[in-house]
């Protein structure tokens, strides 16, 4: 059988040509014999081995410190600063290992709220005041940003430059008020540096919005970096 | 000869491990057609007698402090079934167990091989040798082992392990670097899916066509390919801004330097034409790719270009920085030079040849080579027993390039039969 367009011959039993995807005719109704078998590789990857082991990493390590301690001081004393350590490894690094498809909408707030709690406890262990000031907004206000742009990611289809290039904005308008916490909890001045961080993010950022609604230069820059 | 457990990697090999990527590295496949079905049981001893012949194929990569080197493995590969598509992606822990595979699927053989190890006569020499093999055990076939078909009990040879490129590096380096050639495009497809449209011809049709208009095999396939994507370009992109088209052309130089390595021995020629200088005929295009071969494809010009190469990897300062800095550096140059100066690559392998007893048995042999880092299309060409296999691999939507490219060939009079791995339509 021939495809009547191309003018190549087919395989037997072909339902369109692979070329120009032309119907073909198939009066005897032959079946279709691939050169190919149906069998795809596994996507799986069974990251339960190394889950399991970060895990026991962890544990080991939390009851090494623990023992050491106890055993040198009688009480935990310092290891109870790197066990909140390792408690926030195990919730940033090794969590999200268990699961075959962690989505960052639910483990970022999640890594946010823990990192909050462990700053908290370095405050209060060390007798500092700036976690009201400085650590709890900062870090708030970068959860809610990260969470906001991987939800916007994974959810939106189309639109990537415009989400990655406003994330850089407000990245840069975040910068400016990160130095105001730094200011009033540290006493330190005002944009010494902020301004020269916001003014490269909103440039690239604006950039990038350019190139995901110019649809002509945003064809040119996929072709070019093969996106 | 001395047990070998370890060898460096070949001066081409050298790329390979530093570009790889998270879903994308260099591999090739040949394959060999049966005319029965292959027995996997015999196949797989075929497979573990080859290992003491074939020392530097039965290796894993591994990585040191200031370079990757492969090492030989103790277990042989375990043959598997072939996949729905060839070249699936060859992870780094599959690298680090083995860097070849061999699988089959009805009465096809097929062993896929990670550039580092070998490039496409290598991998076809050990390919004929497991068929031979596979043969012998199967049938009791005598084979009249020859360059082709190496006899499995010999001892591997010192020229077969050697790095040539160190060998035959010239005295002066001398490299020529273009403008940046036109970029094929498309929507790359979810996962790692391949797309393989295999066109089968007469071979003396097709080298009778070739020689009508003026050029080799290879020259004829790449004169019609650059006029293929010169039309496609000229679709895409306004008068006066298009890109140069050309075409990746890997040559074998055992032939220009007398090797008999079976270890990477090739150099890539970028050939081809600014389509801003005006249109060019089909049989201009073809006189053009053949001076230039001509031209470049010379022992003395290829010699510097090795040079080029060999220096760096001999250059103190640079073996001195540890290899993760290094592969950054490696990577940066092929995205900016290495892959920038081509629009695609056609792979001939030539004529494969095997001994005459094997012939009764096989089929058709055929070489594919997956598509590179950004080069969403490739064309591999390998002919055998009166029959040329030009295989077309996309891993991006739409088959324009290979209808356009296909039916040129047919309009020219050289009839065509296609196969396609994609009969049902894959579903991303």
């Amino acid at each position: 059988m021939y495809c009547v367009k191309c003018g190549v011959k087919l395989q037997e039993g072909t339902e369109k040509c692979p070329l120009c995807g032309t119907p073909v005719w198939n009066p005897d109704g032959l079946p279709a014999e691939s050169t190919y078998s149906s069998r795809m590789p596994d996507k799986a990857y069974d990251r339960d081995p190394l889950a399991a082991f970060l895990t026991v990493l962890t544990v080991l390590a939390s009851v090494a410190v623990s023992a050491v301690c106890l055993v040198l001081y009688g009480k935990l004393g310092w290891g109870a600063i790197v066990l909140a350590s390792l408690l926030l490894f195990f919730v940033i690094a090794v969590l999200p290992v268990w699961f075959r498809d962690p989505n960052p909408v639910i483990f970022l707030p999640i890594d946010t709220l823990a990192l909050e709690l462990f700053l908290l406890f370095i405050c209060r262990r060390t007798g500092g005041h700036w976690f009201m000031s400085f650590a709890f907004p900062c870090v708030g206000i970068m959860g809610i940003i990260g969470t906001a742009t991987a939800a916007l990611l994974k959810y939106l289809k189309k639109g990537r430059y415009i989400v990655i290039g406003g994330l850089q904005i407000i990245l840069g308008a975040f910068c400016i008020l990160l130095e105001f916490f730094q200011h009033i909890t540290f006493d330190t001045a005002m944009f010494r540096w902020s301004l020269f961080a916001t003014i490269a993010l909103f440039v690239s950022g604006a950039f990038l919005i350019c190139v995901g609604l110019i649809r002509p230069l945003r064809e040119f820059v996929n072709r070019v970096f093969y996106i | 000869m001395r047990n070998i457990r370890w060898f460096r990697l070949d001066t081409a090999a050298l790329i390979f491990p530093a570009i790889k990527e998270h879903n994308w590295n260099n591999l090739f496949r040949v394959s060999a057609t049966l005319k029965e079905e292959v027995d996997s049981s015999v196949l797989q001893t075929a497979v573990i007698n080859l290992m003491p012949r074939f020392p530097s194929f039965y290796v894993r990569l591994r990585k040191g402090l200031f370079w990757n080197y492969l090492q030989n493995i103790d277990s042989p590969p375990v043959v598997r079934e072939d996949y729905a598509y060839p070249l699936v992606f060859m992870g780094s822990e599959e690298m680090k167990k083995c860097c070849l595979r061999v699988l089959y699927y009805k009465n096809r053989v097929a062993a896929e091989f990670f550039h580092s190890v070998s490039d496409g006569t290598g991998g076809s020499i050990y390919l004929r040798t497991l068929v031979g093999e596979y043969l012998r055990i199967k049938h009791g076939l005598a084979i009249e082992y020859d360059d082709s078909v190496l006899d499995p009990a010999d001892k591997p040879r010192v020229y077969e392990l050697e790095d040539s490129f160190s060998k035959n590096a010239g005295k002066v380096a001398g490299r020529e670097l273009g403008r940046k050639a036109y970029r094929l495009s498309g929507t790359r497809e979810k996962g790692d899916f391949k797309h393989l449209i295999t066109a089968i011809t007469d071979s003396d049709i097709l080298h009778g066509k070739a020689k009508e208009h003026g050029g080799t095999v290879t020259a004829f396939l790449a004169g019609v390919m650059l006029q293929t994507i010169i039309e496609i370009q000229s679709e895409e992109v306004p008068e006066g801004k298009e890109k140069p088209v050309r075409i990746t052309i890997p040559v074998n130089m055992r032939r220009l330097f007398g090797s008999r390595t079976l270890r990477n021995f090739v150099l890539t020629l970028n050939l081809g034409v600014d389509p801003r200088t005006g249109p060019y005929t089909l049989d201009e295009l073809i006189g053009n790719i053949t001076n230039q071969l001509a031209l470049k494809a010379t022992k003395q010009n290829m010699a510097a270009e090795i040079a080029s190469n060999v220096g760096l990897q001999k250059n103190l300062f640079i073996r001195a920085v540890p290899i993760d800095i290094k592969h950054i550096f490696m990577k940066m140059g092929y995205s900016s030079y290495g892959e920038q100066l081509g629009c695609i690559n056609i792979s001939n392998l030539g004529v494969v040849n095997c001994p005459d007893s094997m012939k009764d048995y096989i089929d058709r042999i055929e070489f594919i080579i997956g598509p590179q880092q950004t080069y969403p299309n490739n064309c591999s060409v390998a002919t055998f027993n009166g029959k040329t296999f030009i295989n077309l691999i996309r891993n991006t939507g739409g088959s324009e390039l290979e209808r356009r490219f296909l039916t040129k060939l047919v309009d020219l009079g050289i009839p065509l039969s296609v196969e396609s791995n994609d009969i049902g339509g894959y579903e991303s």
